[in-house]
């Protein structure tokens, strides 16, 4: 990358980075300016239309932050194992589905039971509990199938096996489960709303953003302050080094596997409770999303997945309301994943490791 | 050079000659397109495809099975002649209609063509059928573009017994305006052709009548977030929201509507396409008081019990929804063509000129069809449209019924 300018009015150091610069950091530097000057024409406009009051905005705030929070949770997964195998599990978002199937046949279970009249603030954890044990064994059962066999292979076969993968759980699901779109609980209690300054905002969104906050937290300091955590990282920072020291490298990736399919299975349960109904297709699109997520946030990087989910929520979230509608393009919504893709090509072409980088020892990077 | 340029001048003429015209004298009859000669004591032959294999079987097997219905009615005989139906599989798909009219236009005896189920099947086969002068009476396909007005030269000859997409939008449009007195409405597609089409008709029918489109979005079918769409619809604060997406959307709309200020006392209307139980858990406790606009089998003509019976005595089982009828009055409408065209010799043989054939069939007027009366506008739609405005009751999904869940509540 070329370097910038120190200042304007020095003189030439404009003519020396036109020296140093080629054209390929020209057309670079005009795609810059080109998209920043468009968000921000966008921006005006949009703010200017007055469309939406501010509460509009702040609502539309707190709901990018909840899905944020749920593409985050997804985007661990596929960081976790990336950090790790080098690998990227295109199955996770299918691991997502299967947590989200257990967590509903566990509501229904309990609800059999009597026991989400009885004990109404129980039955929550219990399901989330249900959508983490079936996406944890999900995820163990693929890393036992489809990724140890190729455990030493350079090759390919493991990401084609992982699409594969993806495929066989979609179709077994919808053999088991059927193709209809299937109603989610809500306890009861969490049917309403609540008013916080002013602001109606739904139970299940408010749950599920300190659900994803509280999870986030306890993974972090997993990874951060245990032995196992600290076996993690040495393995995702150099696998034969980490053997040599007595590290059982294999027990350590069956552990990320299970643990990123524990995190699919939360991500699955919350997505349900907010948004009421799911199907056995819906783990394709959202995986696509938490990849996303976890690339824009620098793949490799906890912090980083945690980053890219919320910035990806958020710029859907705002993006159609705040910078298309400054274009008055008619139907902006229908466009709201351009946004959020074309920032991902954004971020690949100026900041290939994302926002925050993978934090590994230089070699590696 | 001389010789070449003959040869290939006289290459020119043939050609020009085999495509301009395809006019023949047959017996009595002289036409623009050819004519069929059916010899004395063998039967006229009508065409059929339909979908008899994939996930529409019922729904294929049904319609030829009402056009027989149909030719029993007339005692199997127009004019004198048997009739006899050779039907085909179109599936519901392109391939499966251009296989499908491919083998009945090998078969010179064929006058007309009753089918297919699927637009798609429209889409490849009417224009195979029509360049050979077979005209073809669908009976399922309902897409507007195949019978727009600037419809490709290979759709003139393609004519429908059921109702086009666009008569569903001008009666929604009616009951809006007209009935529910509402002056505002706003609008949701999903990209689709079928709902962007439908959505399109419904505002032009809508501003037509003096209403105002106050909000025209669209979301895409995989969105689950709906919320930011309903507030910008919400700023615009219209009586009504037409939208004819599909189940999975019609959940999240109705469930987050609510959560929207300012939209929890606007009425929605869906299209057809979630007329199912479906519908009922994807929404859940909000579906009581949805409304969908939907085919009636109530407001078919007061034969179609009889047909029913008569049907269930030939099959053995009850047809399914109101299929069958369309296949009823595909046949009905061709053989009534086939009565008035269709000339005799001294022999006895019968002569029926293709472009007659054509002509009296887009000529049909208030022709008394299971489905209603049936008259042909100069596209090709004969149609009787049958719509009614249904709302869901209950949100018990076992519960769902057409009549009482959801139940009709106009006309």
């Amino acid at each position: 990358m070329s370097e910038v300018p120190r200042s304007a009015t020095e003189p030439g150091a404009f003519s020396e980075w036109l020296r140093r610069s080629t054209w390929v950091d020209h057309v670079l530097l005009a795609i810059r300016i080109s998209v920043a000057a468009l968000v921000l024409v966008g921006l005006a406009g949009g703010l200017t239309a007055g469309t939406y009051s501010a509460a509009d905005f702040v609502s539309f705030t707190m709901f990018g932050l909840t899905i944020g929070s749920i593409y985050a949770l997804i985007a661990l997964g596929y960081t976790m194992v990336y950090g790790i195998l080098r690998m990227i599990n295109f199955a996770h978002g299918d691991v997502m589905m299967i947590g989200s199937f257990a967590g509903l046949f566990a509501a229904g279970a309990l609800n059999d039971a009597g026991l989400v009249n009885a004990l109404p603030l129980l039955a929550l954890p219990l399901v989330l509990a249900a959508g983490m044990a079936g996406g944890a064994a999900m995820s163990l059962i693929i890393e036992r199938i489809a990724y140890r066999p190729f455990l030493h292979v350079r090759s390919l076969a493991p990401l084609i096996c992982a699409i594969g993968m993806s495929f066989v759980l979609q179709y077994a699901a919808r053999g088991l489960f059927g193709t209809r779109n299937r109603a989610y609980p809500g306890f009861g209690w969490m049917e309403g709303t609540v008013s916080l300054f002013g602001l109606i905002v739904p139970i299940p969104q408010i749950v599920a953003f300190i659900a994803a906050l509280i999870v986030l937290a306890g993974l972090l300091a997993l990874v951060k302050l245990s032995p196992l955590g600290k076996a993690m990282r040495a393995v995702a920072e150099d696998r034969d080094a980490a053997a040599l020291v007595g590290i059982n490298v294999g027990a350590v990736i069956v552990a990320t596997f299970a643990i990123g399919g524990a995190m699919a299975g939360v991500a699955g349960v919350l997505y349900a409770l907010v948004f009421k109904q799911i199907t056995v297709f819906m783990g394709f699109a959202l995986g696509v999303k938490g990849f996303a997520a976890a690339i824009l946030g620098g793949i490799g990087n906890l912090g980083g997945a945690l980053l890219g989910g919320l910035v990806l929520g958020l710029a859907e979230a705002l993006g159609p309301a705040l910078v298309l509608e400054g274009f008055g393009l008619p139907a902006p919504y229908q466009l709201k994943d351009v946004i959020g893709y074309g920032m991902l090509v954004m971020i690949l072409i100026f900041r290939p490791q994302g926002l925050l980088g993978e934090r590994l020892a230089s070699k590696r990077a | 050079m001389n010789k070449v340029f003959f040869s290939a001048a006289t290459l020119a003429a043939v050609l020009l000659a085999a495509s301009g015209s395809r006019a023949e004298t047959l017996g009595p009859v002289t036409d623009a397109l050819g004519v069929v000669k059916i010899t004395k004591g063998q039967p006229i032959q009508i065409g059929g495809y339909s979908s008899q294999s994939g996930g529409d079987t019922n729904q294929g097997i049904d319609e030829l099975r009402g056009a027989e219905i149909a030719i029993k009615d007339a005692g199997g005989k127009v004019l004198g002649f048997p009739v006899k139906l050779l039907g085909e599989d179109a599936q519901c798909t392109a391939e499966g209609g251009q296989t499908a009219a491919t083998k009945l236009a090998g078969n010179k005896q064929i006058v007309a063509v009753l089918g297919p189920s699927c637009s798609s099947g429209a889409r490849v086969g009417a224009p195979i059928l029509w360049k050979l002068g077979i005209p073809s009476v669908a009976i399922g396909a309902t897409a507007p573009a195949l019978t727009a007005a600037d419809r490709p030269d290979g759709f003139k000859g393609f004519l429908r017994v059921v109702p086009n997409d666009l008569k569903s939008a001008a009666f929604t449009a009616s009951y809006a305006y007209d009935k529910l007195g509402v002056k505002t409405a706003a609008t949701i597609h999903d990209g689709s052709p079928y709902t962007e089409q439908l959505v399109r008709a419904f505002e032009k029918n809508f501003v037509a009548k003096g209403g105002t489109i106050v909000a025209s979005e669209a979301v895409s079918p995989t969105d689950t977030d709906l919320r930011p769409v309903l507030t910008r619809i919400a700023t615009k604060k219209p009586e009504l929201i037409f939208t004819p997406v599909f189940t999975s959307t019609v959940g999240f709309l109705m469930r987050q509507k609510d959560e929207v200020a300012g939209l929890a006392g606007t009425k929605v209307i869906g299209g057809e396409g979630v007329f199912s139980a479906n519908v009922i858990e994807a929404v859940g406790p909000k579906i009581v008081g949805f409304h969908i606009v939907g085919p009636s089998t109530d407001l078919f003509s007061e034969r179609f019990p009889i047909f029913v019976k008569n049907f269930t005595a030939e099959y053995g089982e009850a047809p399914i929804g109101g299929f069958s009828a369309y296949g009823y009055d595909a046949a009905l409408l061709t053989m009534a063509a086939i009565k008035e065209v269709g000339k005799t010799d001294a022999e006895g043989n019968l002569y029926i000129g293709r472009q007659a054939l054509h002509d009296a069939m887009m000529a049909t007027k208030a022709l008394p069809g299971l489905t209603g009366a049936l008259t042909c506008d100069t596209h090709g739609d004969c149609g009787a449209a049958t719509y009614a405005i249904w709302e869901f009751t209950s949100d018990d999904q076992s519960s769902f019924a057409p009549g009482t869940n959801p139940k009709r509540i106009f006309p």
